[in-house]
């Protein structure tokens, strides 16, 4: 049988694992291990399997999830969150699904500063999502909303993705970067529209407060809460200000929310023992998955599923348009499966001759590879986001609850990309401004 | 027809890649009348710097590029060699001396490859390195205090001197430049474009502080490279001079391209105060000895009477590209008289 | 095996603990080193490396055990809920077996390429000196070890449930914090959850 055939089999067999409930880590890894012995050899797929997992957990760049997940439990468990969110019921009471706006955007602005998509949906859901269970909120709405506002963190500056994009098309970062600031704001912008929209529709989505709510009760709601507000001002402040890396502002949060906990006469040792634990448990088993998903890429990439897809479509002299729909395309499809990363790693050698041939601006590739990489982190079945919203909200919410809670960001997503294809002054307007250099 | 895989941690539109090792590759197809061909993987999707060695050992892949400052404990004799970035004022001089002694001098270091399940077939550098910041310097003064990206015997230099040396993946200097972690880089010149660093450079001292040339273009496994037929292995080798002009003049030309760049967009390039000059040249005189005695102390079996055989070589190349200047064919016919017809 | 089982469980609690110490030095050096950098222009050197060459790896496999050991690891309900108790026990068995022949293999890889980084004693170049990072090496293998046992004794746990109707190890399932919290969300406000197709994570005599 050739390598082709074993790729594409490879990802049936995880299907089936799937579907008969083995665990997802186990499938995605065991597959590939046999898929690595079948296209390569038993030897390479062995020595894979000791060495990959501990490169993959030995990363700088990945250590602000844990940081941020500590921060989260911190200030869950101390009760920071949920006096948040008791403010922000009773300020945003007049907006439909005010609290899941409120969030969206909490969100988004963690996931700006952090760059990372997953380290926000962590951080952030850890926050969230129990204190809008707690006011009566659909759960798929709750944790949809969690999962998919992460995704802005890597369009909205920094974003490592762009960075490495960058790097492999040798596009100035600066350019990239800025580019994506209006398809950010944008894809926040209708995520809020849809949120407003189907909580003003469906009222049951997003109950209400029935008592009449005064200027009194808003102020009074006030002095209770700013440190967390502050908290996470001063997180996303130092990363934006240049004092703080992701990691480093993430370990400062967590410290601050103790000391605040701690002032506040609401944290004790079981407190700090708890959080630990959650974040650790979270990482350990979230890390687990993915070096699943990246022994995939890499079985995928020996038997040369991607590069056999790209290269169909390069192969079809596709107009500019076309070939965009075609990688969009392409990417949603792999992304269901491979991680974000590893789809671009994979992809751009072969499309990138096709676009300069096309004489097609990299820029706007840029942001539209970016956009459906983070697509890639919501869909079914491997969509890392859902995943560890999943591993924050436990057994409370079921799996498919959140992925169908996602769908409707999906859907703004295809009209927000049918935008930015159609339209590259979204993306390019605002480089075009900036001076030559 | 037999495909080899090939792994790259840099991106597929890196210079040394384009104009180095793909026309290689093509060659080595042509010559091979298409028996041989490649499938290569590029920006680390078969595995990052520090694995790539590991995957050729273990057949993952069949051949890579291996850096060997990334994998030092695996490849301790040509890392103490090509840790000496500081004496590596001239690239080209410094690419023939390091082929020439892994390929025919250095016992220990063919011993090593061989632990390792991989052969060795030739090495390049980078560019020369320079000292690139976001404001202008003049010079040493300048320096004391200033965080700086650097490695190796420049990172010990610079601290030497008074500057502190700041460790950060090239993944994230772009980053770290932009939000001030760092104030300067020391690199090759073609970083302002390879890792856009001309995003925010506005000096670069014309000034060599040295270059890396520890880089193993065809780490190949000993497995592989035993499947292959003894005419194919030859074609390999024929190939392998003309591999090493390619990628010294290609990335040469982008190193140049870079500081000119710099010039016709604002930007400062100037020779560093002779303070500057002064403890460099120090710096340099003293890395010879040092070495050794890191060396020693690592336990490299022989460290003194290596790095004597290879500065020895230096000594020899430069004396070499004297006498045939900037000419690239000439280059090239060197490499394969003294060096790849011998192996 | 109940005793087998208590032993493997202080174990795999015990090591999940070491991990939870890692996080909060890995928490506040990080946060001194930031403090160090402002306030005394004086960075704590070798932090990134540290925190990249140990800790993160630290806390990726020491609570590894633990997360086994109380079903952590997501699975997918959705094709496999409407089974008898007894019929999913099969299905469970099968996920344990898969599980632990990649684990052990992981583990068994680790502990060689472990053995090998340390014979040669693996550093990584910070900027101006070498730091040995073998040490970490040997995280993988003890996580991946732990898992591998309870595996194990789940897969036992599974074929006696399957086969004579009796669980013989307790049932580890995690109800954390904000699980209680919204169970309680879920009673006051009586909204039925609209996922009775369920994904969840494998919980064990729970179901
Ligand atoms: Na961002
Ligand atoms: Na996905």
């Amino acid at each position: 049988m050739d390598s082709l055939s074993i790729g594409f089999m490879g990802i049936g067999a995880i299907l089936v694992l799937l579907a008969v409930r083995v665990p997802i880590a186990f499938a995605l890894g065991s597959v590939s291990l046999v898929g690595i012995i079948l296209v390569r050899n038993e030897r390479a797929a062995f020595a894979m399997l000791g060495s990959l997992p501990h490169e993959f957990s030995s990363s700088w760049e990945l250590s602000a999830i844990p940081m941020f997940l500590l921060m989260g439990a911190i200030a869950y468990k101390t009760g920071l969150t949920s006096s948040l969110y008791a403010a922000a019921r009773v300020w945003l009471n007049g907006l439909p699904g005010g609290l899941a706006v409120a969030t969206n955007f909490t969100a988004a602005g963690f996931a700006a500063a952090s760059g990372s998509s997953v380290a926000t949906s962590a951080a952030v859901g850890r926050l969230a999502i129990p204190e809008m269970l707690r006011y009566g909120y659909d759960k798929a709405l709750a944790t949809g909303t969690v999962a998919a506002s992460g995704t802005l963190g890597a369009l909205i500056p920094p974003s490592i993705a762009f960075v490495i994009y960058g790097f492999f098309t040798e596009q100035s970062v600066g350019r990239l970067l800025i580019a994506g600031l209006i398809p950010g704001l944008l894809t926040a912008g209708a995520y809020t529209i849809m949120i407003v929209a189907r909580c003003a529709i469906w009222p049951q989505l997003a109950p209400r407060v029935a008592i009449e709510v005064t200027w009194a009760d808003r102020i009074r709601v006030l002095k209770e809460i700013w440190p967390l507000p502050l908290l996470i001002l001063g997180v996303i402040g130092s990363i934006y200000a240049g004092v703080a890396t992701p990691t480093e502002a993430g370990a400062l949060g967590a410290v601050f929310a103790l000391v605040i906990g701690l002032a506040q006469g609401r944290a004790n040792w079981e407190v700090l023992k708890s959080s630990v634990m959650d974040a650790l448990r979270t990482t350990s088993s979230l890390f687990f998955l993915a070096i699943g998903a990246v022994l995939l890429t890499r079985f995928l990439a020996m038997a040369g599923v991607p590069t056999y897809i790209a290269n169909i479509v390069a192969s079809y002299n596709l107009g500019e348009i076309e070939l965009v729909i075609a990688l969009a395309v392409i990417y949603l499809i792999l992304g269901m499966f491979l991680d974000p990363l590893g789809i671009m790693l994979l992809t751009l050698p072969v499309f990138l001759p096709a676009f300069e041939a096309l004489d097609v601006n990299l820029i706007w590739i840029g942001v539209i590879v970016v956009k459906m990489i983070e697509i890639g982190l919501l869909t079914p079945p491997v969509g890392l986001n859902v995943y560890i919203v999943k591993n924050v909200v436990g057994d409370a919410v079921p799996l498919s609850t959140i992925f169908k809670g996602v769908g409707w960001f999906l859907v703004c997503e295809f009209f927000i990309m049918w935008a930015l294809i159609y339209n590259q002054g979204l993306s390019l307007w605002l480089p075009s401004l900036m001076m030559d250099g | 027809a037999k495909e080899l895989t090939y792994g790259s941690y840099t991106s597929p539109t890196h210079t040394t890649y384009v104009n180095g090792t793909v026309p290689t590759m093509e060659r080595i197809t042509e010559a091979t009348g298409g028996e041989i061909t490649f499938e290569t993987f590029t920006g680390g999707a078969m595995g990052g710097p520090k694995e790539l060695l590991g995957n050729v050992s273990n057949n993952i892949l069949d051949s890579a590029s291996v850096v060997d400052i990334y994998v030092k404990a695996a490849l301790p004799v040509s890392s103490m060699l090509s840790g000496m970035i500081v004496v590596g004022e001239n690239p080209k001089v410094m690419a023939a001396a390091m082929n020439e002694m892994q390929l025919l001098h250095c016992p220990d270091c063919e011993k090593e490859r061989e632990k390792n399940n991989v052969v060795g077939l030739s090495w390049s550098a980078t560019g020369a390195y320079h000292v690139m910041c976001k404001s202008d310097k003049n010079g040493l003064a300048d320096l004391q205090g200033l965080k700086i990206r650097a490695t190796s015997s420049v990172g010990r230099g610079m601290q030497e001197i008074g500057a502190s040396p700041v460790s950060i993946t090239t993944a994230e200097m772009y980053e770290a430049m932009q939000r001030g972690q760092i104030e300067c880089a020391v690199g090759s010149t073609a970083w302002l474009n390879t890792y856009n660093l001309k995003d925010f450079t506005k000096l670069a001292w014309s000034n060599s502080l040295g270059s890396y040339f520890g880089t193993m273009n065809f780490a190949i496994n000993k497995d592989s490279w035993e499947d292959l037929s003894p005419e194919h292995q030859q074609v390999f080798k024929d190939q392998m001079a003309g591999n090493v002009a390619d990628i010294m003049w290609a990335y040469i030309e982008e190193s140049e391209e870079g500081l000119t760049w710099l010039r016709e967009n604002g930007g400062t390039v100037k020779e560093a105060d002779q303070a500057f000059v002064d403890a460099w040249t120090k710096v340099q005189a003293s890395a010879v000895d040092e070495t050794i005695a890191q060396g020693k102390a690592d336990g490299v079996e022989h460290a003194e009477e290596i790095i004597t055989t290879f500065m020895g070589l230096v000594d020899k190349w430069t004396k070499i590209m004297a006498e045939i200047g900037e000419d690239k064919e000439a280059y090239k016919q060197k490499l394969q008289e003294e060096i790849f017809s011998k192996i | 095996m109940r005793a087998i089982e208590a032993v493997a469980s202080r174990i795999a609690g015990f090591v999940a603990l070491i991990g939870g110490v890692v996080i909060v030095l890995m928490m506040l050096q990080v946060s001194a080193d930031v403090a160090m950098k402002y306030i005394f222009h004086k960075p704590i050197t070798g932090t990134l490396e540290i925190t990249s060459a140990y800790y993160m790896v630290a806390l990726v496999w020491l609570p590894l055990g633990a997360v086994t050991r109380d079903h952590e690891h997501l699975e997918v309900e959705l094709f496999t809920q409407h089974l008898a108790p007894e019929r999913l026990a099969w299905f469970k068995l099968f996920g344990c077996v898969v599980g632990g022949i990649y684990a052990g293999i992981m583990c068994f890889q680790g502990v060689e390429e472990a053995l090998h980084q340390t014979e040669i004693r693996e550093v990584w170049e910070t900027a101006t000196f070498d730091i040995p990072v073998f040490g970490a090496r040997w995280f993988m293998p003890l996580g991946t070890f732990l898992a591998a046992v309870y595996l194990a004794i789940y897969a036992l746990d599974n074929l006696s449930f399957a086969t004579r109707g009796t669980r013989i190890v307790p049932d580890h399932s995690l109800h954390s914090s904000v699980e209680a919290a919204l169970a309680e969300a879920e009673k006051a406000n009586r909204l039925g959850d609209d996922g009775n197709i369920g994904v969840g994570r494998g919980g064990g005599a729970a179901d």
